[in-house]
């Protein structure tokens, strides 16, 4: 892909929390929540980002919007610099639906004035004109014009994620960050909303970054996949190579671990020991060096892995010693 | 179903009344776990899993309207309340999803243990009284200041370490200065800071409990146990926490374990080490499973045996095998080809249509009707039976004729999306 087609790009971004205490209210020490990401995301392309909790995955997702000034690093939209947009013309352009759709519609607002709202602070439309741009707007993600004007807790969660994201497509952006959208809901509910967010992508050509710890979600949706651990990108390819060899260990045990409903298992379970370190003081060297199975002292617990591109076309991975071509993790002992 | 089964729940219908009407939350619900069995419910929210569950241990507040419980023979429901406290915790324990609301912050890990083997019984003999435990506390006390002071005198850097300790000599003076002005108050502050250094010093736990404590840890591979034992909860994370949960579950070695959705807090990685850690202690000890969850993947991944919910009713139930494999019932084969799989990919997923009823106003007949291809008058107006269909499956359809082919079933749910579509009708 050619670097036109960049809609969004991070420049070694960072993001640290301070954490304050003591007499003055010194600032003593730093959450590091993300530290020195760079990314790419294409005009049109579903990128996945996927790790556990506390990895800064959700950090990631706020800065891109700007929902929160980054500590150091450029984010840049379409080549132009985040902060210097006005905020206006920003969210224009991008859109965010997040988790809990009971928790980010205003419980007091009927679906005309939520969906609508967008609509009326950026003076696009009023009156019956409003009502008539919502109700397109609720066809599209599925959903009946008589739904107008109910309030929100008449609805399922998977109706409200729907609400949602009707709202987020009112001002037509080309940009929408999905942080966790199905998390919250049922699994035959969780299907037809993915399926709705592949339509939507289709007809409407949108840029998704999908923010999730469903393995299996992301491996449906995405069309590349970033994994992360500790605020840092371990590993990024395009969505068939990371799930069919993954080259970062973390990324395999992680993909090993999702239980799956089947019987005939042909993938080997590699349990992980110990916790997810604290990111206020990351391991040195590789943050995965105390929990790797093939970590080497003296050289992963000192010096930092960059992520570089290995030989397939794509395929980033950080790590001193990644998993090639069927090379496989030793099963870890518990 | 053999009558020799740990636990068994009969015909078991049970309603919470609200003041919008009666919430059906269970519509006869039957289903049986062996000695040393995992068994699976799964289901969607509010399909009545949990609620099952607190009813085999007394817990629901709901009220039932017929059905048994046996556990080991025993009836369950109308019995004492005494004889529930009994039966918890000795019997059947159980572990719930967030570890951290259902562990008390106020006290360390060791001190919730004790309590629980306090209360039934499982403590070992004490090896030793508590008014020597209280001596051997107060000489503890004594002989570390005595050894802390001594190194001071030695070499007065030493004192930099603490700053405790200037407060300790600054305290020093004080009370000289406060005994020889008051003497009383001083004399009365001094009581009371002795007594409260005994109170205290009765908390301490005996070694031989404390050695019980730390072993029930060791159970569940907690590294360092000595050094867990004396934590707070806040101090572990959520993996630890569950273990401590599952440790003081496992102390007075129940028969039956609830596990109530025990790793959907968790991560994944976090998530397989219980699950291992779970599979391991039912080999060890023979312990009864039973597993609430809404992953069927856990399911696939932990159970022998799984039962489906649906809106109350257990609709299917069976092997592992036989759930997996050759599904029956409309609902659970849906369910299976909507979770988007690791293992092959798909332009689209296939989904259930609608969505699941309001348990005020549950729909006639078959609970799964509105939703499901298959539907006639009879669905409408028949609860279908369960009916066994070979080896200890149990399907509760009336149109199980029309399931045997799994493929079939997706493309009959398709074609009714897209009728339910062109209807202008809401999917979801």
């Amino acid at each position: 892909m050619v670097d036109d087609d960049v809609i969004l790009e991070l420049k070694g971004v960072k993001k640290y929390f301070p954490l304050k205490s003591g007499l003055l209210s010194r600032v003593k020490k730093h959450v590091k929540a993300v530290d020195g990401v760079s990314l790419k995301v294409f005009k049109g392309e579903t990128i996945g980002i996927v790790g556990e909790s506390g990895c800064g995955k959700t950090t990631l997702g706020r800065l891109m919007l700007g929902l929160i000034p980054e500590t150091s690093g450029n984010i840049l939209l379409d080549s132009k610099e985040l902060k210097t947009i006005p905020r206006g013309e920003l969210r224009r352009k991008m859109q965010m639906v997040f988790q809990d759709p009971g928790g980010s519609i205003n419980p007091r607002m009927t679906v005309r004035n939520a969906v609508g709202e967008p609509l009326t602070i950026f003076r696009i439309s009023k009156g019956n004109d409003l009502d008539k741009r919502v109700m397109e707007l609720l066809d599209i993600v599925g959903m009946k014009p008589d739904h107008l004007h109910r309030l929100p807790h008449e609805f399922s969660g998977g109706q409200k994620q729907r609400i949602a994201i009707a709202r987020a497509l009112a001002l037509k952006p080309k940009f929408l960050l999905l942080d966790e959208p199905t998390s919250a809901l049922d699994v035959s509910i969780q299907a037809q909303v993915l399926n709705l967010l592949e339509d939507l992508q289709e007809e409407f050509g949108l840029t998704y970054v999908f923010i999730t710890h469903a393995l299996n979600v992301v491996k449906h949706i995405s069309d590349r996949v970033a994994v992360m651990y500790l605020g840092k990108i371990v590993e990024l390819a395009n969505t068939d190579d990371l799930f069919s060899s993954p080259m970062h260990p973390y990324t395999h045990a992680l993909i090993s671990a999702i239980p799956e409903a089947t019987l005939h298992k042909t993938r080997q379970k590699i349990i992980l020991e110990g916790d997810v370190p604290s990111p206020i003081n990351p391991p040195s060297g590789c943050r995965f060096h105390t929990r790797c199975p093939i970590a080497k002292p003296g050289r992963c617990d000192v010096e930092e892995p960059l992520l570089v591109e290995s030989t397939s076309e794509g395929h980033s991975v950080a790590c001193h010693f990644p998993l090639i071509n069927g090379n496989s993790l030793p099963i870890a002992i518990s | 179903m053999s009558n020799d089964s740990l636990l068994r729940v009969e015909n078991l219908r049970l309603h919470f009344p609200t003041d919008e009407g009666d919430v059906r939350a269970l519509e006869s619900v039957t289903f049986d776990v062996d000695e040393g069995e995992i068994f699976g419910l799964v289901g969607e929210s509010g399909s009545g899993k949990s609620v099952s569950s607190l009813t085999v241990i007394g817990l629901s507040t709901g009220v039932i309207d017929e059905g048994q419980i046996f556990f080991d023979g025993e009836e369950i429901i109308g019995a004492t309340k005494e004889r529930l406290r009994e039966l918890r915790g000795n019997d059947i324990s159980m572990i719930f999803q967030e570890p951290m609301t259902a562990l008390n912050p106020l006290y360390t890990v060791e001190k919730q243990i004790h309590e629980v083997m306090l209360q039934h019984g499982k403590l070992p003999p004490a090896s030793s009284a508590i008014v020597e435990r209280i001596y051997l506390q107060i000489r503890g006390q004594i002989s570390n200041i005595y050894s802390k002071s001594l190194s001071i005198l030695k070499d007065p850097r030493n004192a930099r370490m603490s700053g405790n300790y200037l407060l300790l000599v600054a305290s020093l003076f004080f009370s000289i200065w406060l005994f020889s002005n008051y003497p009383i108050i001083s004399i009365f502050l001094f009581a009371t800071i002795l007594l409260s250094g005994l109170l205290s010093s009765i908390n301490t736990l005996d070694t031989e409990h404390a050695d019980a404590i730390v072993q029930c840890l060791k159970d569940v591979s907690i590294p360092n146990p000595t050094a867990v034992a004396k934590m707070f909860p806040h101090e572990l994370s959520g993996g630890m926490r569950q273990r401590v949960m599952i440790a003081m579950m496992m102390a007075c070695e129940p028969r039956l374990l609830i596990a109530d959705e025990p790793t959907t807090a968790l991560d994944v990685t976090i998530q397989s080490q219980i699950v291992e850690l779970m599979k391991d202690l039912r080999n060890r000890k023979n312990t009864a499973i039973l597993l609430i969850t809404h992953d069927i993947g856990l399911v696939a991944e932990m159970c022998d045996r799984v039962g489906v919910m649906y809106a109350g009713s257990l609709v299917e139930q069976g092997t592992i095998e036989q759930i997996l494999e050759s599904p029956r019932m409309p609902y659970t084969i849906g369910l299976m080809h909507s979770i988007p799989s690791m293992e092959e990919t798909r332009d689209s997923l296939p989904i259930i249509p609608g969505q699941v009823p309001d348990p005020i106003n549950l729909p006639s007949g078959c609970k799964f009707h509105p939703r499901c291809p298959f539907s006639d008058d009879k669905c409408i107006s028949h609860v279908p039976p369960v009916v066994d269909i070979g080896d200890g499956h149990s399907v509760s359809c009336h149109h199980i004729d029309k399931t045997a082919d799994f493929n079939s079933v997706q493309d009959a749910f398709d074609e009714l999306v897209t009728i339910l579509q062109s209807g202008g009708d809401i999917v979801g």
